[in-house]
């Protein structure tokens, strides 16, 4: 073979080069590696000791905070995703059609998605406050948001929605504007009420878009931990850990590897189960 | 039709009274931060400051590392969209126009590292990272970020449309391989390329858990995770925090209203698949 057919079969490769080999690296490498040690005892610098087979997994089931963690994960999935839909739901109907503040309150239903977690973890730190924070005395209660662990995760799950709200908006905002105005005006002639045409035309034509954003959040919402870690460090007495939070408490808090392992491959699992229960549920509820 | 008016008037009235209360906790955000600290911690709630004071924003920009935390973020989220346009292209390019063995398969691969969460890898990266030496560096906390399967395929969608005869036809004028991606793909596919950088770039700047695990020198710190530090010199010094949490909040928002059509855009042909 010439040199110069040589470069001409190599250059595609020589493209993909970069990318592949970060892929291959920081993506690929680490999830094998996950998986692998997660069979493995392993010292406090991450160095395998010794094979131990499902014995990992059989500790991890036994652990306490572990099960808590998955608990609270699933609760607080069912606590974020629904709502924050439905209110996106909701506010791409009210801002359907087009008007003059259209641009104003589009954008301001949306902003929340450009905020970090950081931030707003950090604005309703102050807001939940019991002593002196807005929530408290302009309602007159006195909760204790973040210290109660009946209600500490339902404050996160709080700010989470508000968090996701503006991303649903954008999506349903624009699956609600394709629904062709046609189907709406005939369904108008026949008298059809508001409530009826969302049932029986935004609902399903729009079912697709609701699809997608509720898989990605599903999975989204599997791995958090960014407001926990924030705001609460897993506490009070565990009532906030999530499985993320787990994993990440074992290995930087403890130095336990051991166990960090097989919670991170679980909640993949996990994470990656409930995807495909949804995309199953999909084929059958979705119209397209 | 006067009824349909008023119907209009109506439905943007709850529109704008919704959308401020959504943004309530930034408005109020905006309004402690201005607020001196007798105003925060007054029994009474206050929703306005009594006197507005900058002293909050002094505090925050020459008492603390937020100036710092802030150049970081900006060299770390400038420096990942750049290299997202990099080699998301370089690699659409090669999906894109050619053919050759293993493209299906590493197509596949690329899809498949959308299907990996990242909090799933941190306790092996941050393996790879310490044992690298690469701690409390710019390159540790960008790594990860540095190429995105979902650019890769966003931008290959675009360059399909773009028809292989057009490369061809640049060959045949001289163009080679690489000054055709340069010269002729990279400048037509400007809008998207536009797209990438700001999504990438509000994505990284907002990032916490992983510039967090690699950094633990405060001078090292993105601005996200500094300002969740700023509370624990004095827990109940809220006024410097607040204004650290507007100072952070500007590039984005700015971004976002500025660019919302283009960022909307990328977001939905990359995510609704035909």
């Amino acid at each position: 073979m010439s040199q110069k057919t040589l470069i001409k079969k190599a250059e595609p490769y020589l493209w993909l080069l970069p990318g592949m080999l970060l892929f291959g690296l920081f993506t690929f490498y680490p999830f094998l590696a996950t998986i692998i040690k997660s069979f493995f005892i392993l010292d406090s610098a991450g160095k395998i000791v010794r094979f131990v087979g499902v014995e990992n997994y059989q500790r991890i089931f036994t652990d306490k905070s572990f099960l808590k963690a998955v608990r609270n994960t699933l609760l607080y999935v069912l606590m974020t995703v629904p709502v924050s839909k439905i209110l996106g739901f909701l506010l791409a109907m009210l801002a359907n059609k087009r008007r003059r503040f259209s641009p104003f309150y589009e954008t301001a239903f949306s902003l929340p998605m450009a905020i970090a977690s950081s931030v707003i973890a950090m604005i309703f730190q102050l807001l939940y406050v019991p002593s002196l924070g807005l929530i408290n005395t302009a309602l007159h209660l006195n909760v204790q948001w973040l210290n109660d662990p009946k209600i500490a995760l339902f404050s996160i799950a709080v700010i989470q929605v508000w968090l996701s709200t503006g991303y649903a908006f954008l999506f349903m905002l624009s699956a609600v504007r394709s629904v062709s105005s046609d189907i709406v005006e005939s369904a108008d002639l026949e008298g059809a009420s508001v409530l009826q045409k969302i049932l029986h035309i935004y609902i399903p034509l729009t079912s697709p878009t609701m699809f997608y954003l509720i898989c990605s959040d599903i999975a989204f919402m599997m791995m958090s931990m960014s407001l926990i870690n924030i705001l609460t460090q897993g506490g009070p007495q565990n009532a906030t850990i999530t499985m993320i939070y787990y994993v990440f408490r074992q290995f930087s808090g403890s130095g336990n590897y051991t166990m960090a392992n097989p919670a991170a491959v679980i909640a993949f699992c996990m994470t990656f189960v409930v995807t495909m229960i949804s995309f199953i549920w999909e084929k059958k509820g979705v119209h397209y | 039709m006067k009824r349909r008016a008023r119907k209009d008037a109506l439905v943007q009235a709850v529109c704008i009274v919704i959308a401020i209360g959504l943004l309530f906790p930034i408005l109020y955000a905006l309004s402690v931060s201005f607020m001196e600290n007798r105003d925060i911690l007054s029994r009474t709630p206050r929703i306005l400051p009594s006197k507005i004071t900058w002293e909050n924003y002094r505090t925050a920009l020459f008492s603390t590392m937020l100036p710092r935390y802030i150049v970081n973020s900006f060299v770390i989220a400038t420096a990942c969209g750049v290299s997202r346009i990099m080699m998301g292209a370089m690699a659409a390019y090669a999906f894109a126009f050619f053919d050759f063995k293993g493209k299906a398969f590493l197509f596949s691969l690329t899809l498949a590292t959308m299907m990996i969460p990242v909090d799933v890898l941190m306790i092996s990266n941050y393996t790879t990272i310490s044992k690298l030496g690469w701690m409390n560096t710019y390159l540790a906390v960008c790594v990860v970020f540095l190429v995105n399967g979902n650019n890769i395929f966003l931008m290959r969608q675009q360059f399909l449309s773009f028809t292989k005869s057009l490369r061809e036809a640049a060959y045949v004028d001289g163009c080679g391989s690489v000054l055709f991606f340069i010269k002729i793909l990279m400048p037509v596919n400007k809008p998207i390329m536009t797209t990438v950088f700001i999504s990438s770039f509000v994505g990284v700047w907002n990032q916490y858990v992983w510039p967090m695990i690699v950094t633990n020198k405060d001078e090292m710190r993105t601005v996200q995770v500094g300002i969740t530090m700023l509370k624990n010199w004095d827990s109940m010094v809220f006024g410097p925090v607040m204004a650290g949490v507007i100072v952070a909040l500007i590039p984005t928002i700015f971004v976002i209203v500025v660019f919302q059509k283009k960022i909307v855009a990328g977001m939905m042909n990359g995510a609704v698949k035909e």
